[in-house]
Formats: C-alpha cells, sequence, structure tokens
C-alpha cells in the first residue's frame, strides 16, 4: 500500500492495522481490518471520547494509549501527528494467572 | 349457439332479445327507481375526489421540486482537491466562528492533540497485564451487585403545594 | 440500600496502585466515587463504555478499556447497567 503505515503493519502477533485520519477516514489499512470503515468509525468515537477522561490529575500527563480488550483480542489505539494508529492484536498478557 | 346451456337460456322468459355479457340477469324492480336517482350523488362526489387527488398531486411535485436539489445543475463536480480542502477548512472556521460567539464553547470539530512521537514503539508494547483485567472485572461485578439493592424509597410528598392557605 | 455500594468502592480503593474508584450509570450519572476521581468525567466514562461495547461481540463479555498515560491508567468496565472506572497510578 502506497500511504504510510509508519511500521504498524509489522508489530508481531498483529491481526490487522489502521491508520485514520482525526474525523475517522482510512489512511492505510491491512489484515483483518482491511478497509473496515465500520470499525474505524468506532475507534474513531472512542478516541475523541477518550481524551476527555483524565488519567491522572495532572493536565500535562496526556493520553498515551488506549486498550479495549475483548476476551483473546485486543485493539491497542495511539494518536500520533493527528492521526489514529490501530492495531488489532492478540491479547498475550506476559506475567501468568495470579493464583 | 354452440353454449352447453343454451337450451336452458332458451327456456328463460326473458323480452330482451339477443342476450349478451352486459345483459343484467336481475332486473331492477318499479320500487327501486329512486335508489338509481341516489347513485348519481357518488359519482358526481367520486369526479370531485379525482379533482382534489390532481390538485393534490401537482402541489406534492411542485413541493418536491422546490425541496430537492438539483445536484447536477451545480459546478461541485469540477471543484481541485486543494480547492475542496480551502473551503472545508472555511466552513468549519466560520462554524466554529458561530458556535464561539453563541456562547457556547463547544467546538464543532473536536481536535486530537498532537499525540506521541512513535505509534509503533506504543503498539507493539506489551499489553497491559491480566491482573489489572482481572481486577477491573472484579471490581466492576462486585459494585454491579452492590448497585443492584440500590432500591428507591418513597418518603416524601413528590408534590409540594405553595401558597395554599 | 446505598451501603453496601459504598462499602464496596471503600473496599477497592485498598487495591493496591488504586487512587480512585467511580461508578456511573447508563445516563452519565455518577453513583458513586472515593478517592481522587473526577467527577465531571462521568458522562465520558459512560459513553466510552457503550462505545467500546459496538466493538465487541453482543452476547459476549463487555470489553475491558485501559487508558494509559505516563503516570496512570483507568480501567474501564461495564457490567450490566453500570459502569466502573478505577484509577491507578503507575
Amino acid at each position: 500500500m502506497a500511504a504510510p503505515a509508519h511500521g504498524i503493519d509489522r508489530i508481531p502477533d498483529s491481526l490487522g492495522y489502521l491508520v485514520l485520519t482525526e474525523d475517522g477516514a482510512v489512511i492505510s489499512s491491512g489484515g483483518q481490518l482491511e478497509n473496515d470503515e465500520v470499525t474505524a468509525n468506532k475507534i474513531t468515537k472512542i478516541v475523541h471520547t477518550a481524551y476527555k477522561i483524565p488519567v491522572t490529575g495532572d493536565s500535562r500527563d496526556t493520553l498515551r494509549r488506549i486498550s479495549v480488550i475483548l476476551d483473546d483480542v485486543v485493539f491497542m489505539i495511539t494518536v500520533s501527528q493527528k492521526k489514529i494508529f490501530v492495531s488489532k492484536r492478540h491479547y498475550l498478557p506476559q506475567e501468568p494467572v495470579p493464583a | 349457439m354452440g353454449c352447453c346451456f343454451s337450451s336452458d337460456e332458451d327456456k328463460v322468459e326473458t323480452n330482451i332479445q339477443n342476450p349478451n355479457e352486459r345483459t343484467p340477469l336481475l332486473y331492477p324492480q318499479p320500487g327501486e327507481q329512486q335508489n338509481q336517482g341516489g347513485r348519481s350523488g357518488p359519482i358526481y362526489s367520486q369526479q370531485n375526489q379525482t379533482g382534489d387527488e390532481q390538485s393534490e398531486f401537482t402541489r406534492i411535485l411542485r413541493q418536491t421540486a422546490i425541496n430537492v436539489i438539483d445536484v447536477t445543475s451545480t459546478e461541485s463536480h469540477n471543484i481541485e482537491q486543494g480547492d475542496m480542502q480551502d473551503r472545508a477548512t472555511q466552513y468549519s472556521n466560520r462554524l466554529n466562528m458561530v458556535l464561539q460567539g453563541s456562547g457556547k464553547s463547544r467546538v464543532y470539530r473536536p481536535n486530537l492533540p498532537t499525540g506521541i512521537t512513535s505509534p509503533q514503539m506504543t503498539l507493539a508494547a506489551a499489553p497491559i497485564s491480566i491482573s489489572d483485567v482481572q481486577l477491573i472485572t472484579s471490581v466492576s461485578e462486585k459494585l454491579a451487585n452492590a448497585a443492584r439493592e440500590i432500591k428507591i424509597q418513597h418518603k416524601e410528598s413528590l408534590v409540594v403545594t405553595f401558597g395554599v392557605p | 440500600m446505598e451501603r453496601t455500594l459504598e462499602m464496596q468502592l471503600e473496599e477497592s480503593i485498598h487495591n493496591p496502585g488504586i487512587t480512585g474508584v467511580l461508578c456511573v450509570d447508563n445516563n452519565g450519572l455518577c453513583l458513586g466515587a472515593k478517592g481522587s476521581a473526577p467527577l465531571k468525567a462521568c458522562g465520558s466514562i459512560s459513553a466510552l463504555a457503550g462505545q467500546a461495547a459496538k466493538l465487541a461481540n453482543p452476547n459476549g463479555p463487555t470489553p475491558v478499556i485501559c487508558l494509559e498515560s505516563e503516570h496512570g491508567i483507568v480501567l474501564i468496565k461495564k457490567t450490566d447497567k453500570l459502569t466502573t472506572a478505577l484509577f491507578k497510578s503507575s
């Protein structure tokens, strides 16, 4: 694909990726999320809402990453240069389940 | 007559010669004469109705013609990409100006911050720990159970009368 | 009554690293809060849980949403009609 994916297409155990403009238009996509405009729209709404929630009391401490965990799949979302980057990955937490 | 019942028909005592498909089988009795006169009533009003339908139809057509924007007659499809973006910015700027002027702080297009510098690193980093997921799941369930127990008790009258002596 | 909810909120804030907890109903009304939780974010938290649920299978479990910044984490999950947010420092 000609549009830049900024390397997020090469993330290990990735199932798919999306690069969106801030209003949700698909710039680049691949894998399970290829041309998935429905998911793109849902994620755009999530991003805009999430930025209204202060993570800590410090206003300079801005949001770095949004994760939406659905069973064994996780949508990881971040914003860079006013673009939304989404990576759909297998949810493989490193630490074992604490007994 | 080649009809099977032609012989039967001949026996029918009618004063009508050469009956055809339009010949009524029953003849109006002399007492029903006024009914025939009454029949002209509905016919008259039906004609009126068709006239109303006609005018209603033309009215709807005219209204639709007013409401519809003829896209083919506009020049929008000749706009260059850059020109289009300029106009989009101009429109959203104007809209934001109006929104700000009306005392509403809400901006039409929510602007995302610049964000982080390396999206790939952030997205490739380890996901949140399973213990955090388990913590929020258990807390959420406990709180939902507790919230289910909340029942609103009616204590005071909801209607308060003012100024009644 | 709401005493059970108060007790559960009190209990959850004693988990390690938790600085605040919020629970919000479907309309964004705050039903309870403990610690340093931003009350003005109640509406956004409830809305976010609803939007994230649209990514999930409607018959399956609701998703866990995690917001990460440099110094903190917010964990959000909706159960029934109640959305819970845990604020954690990292």
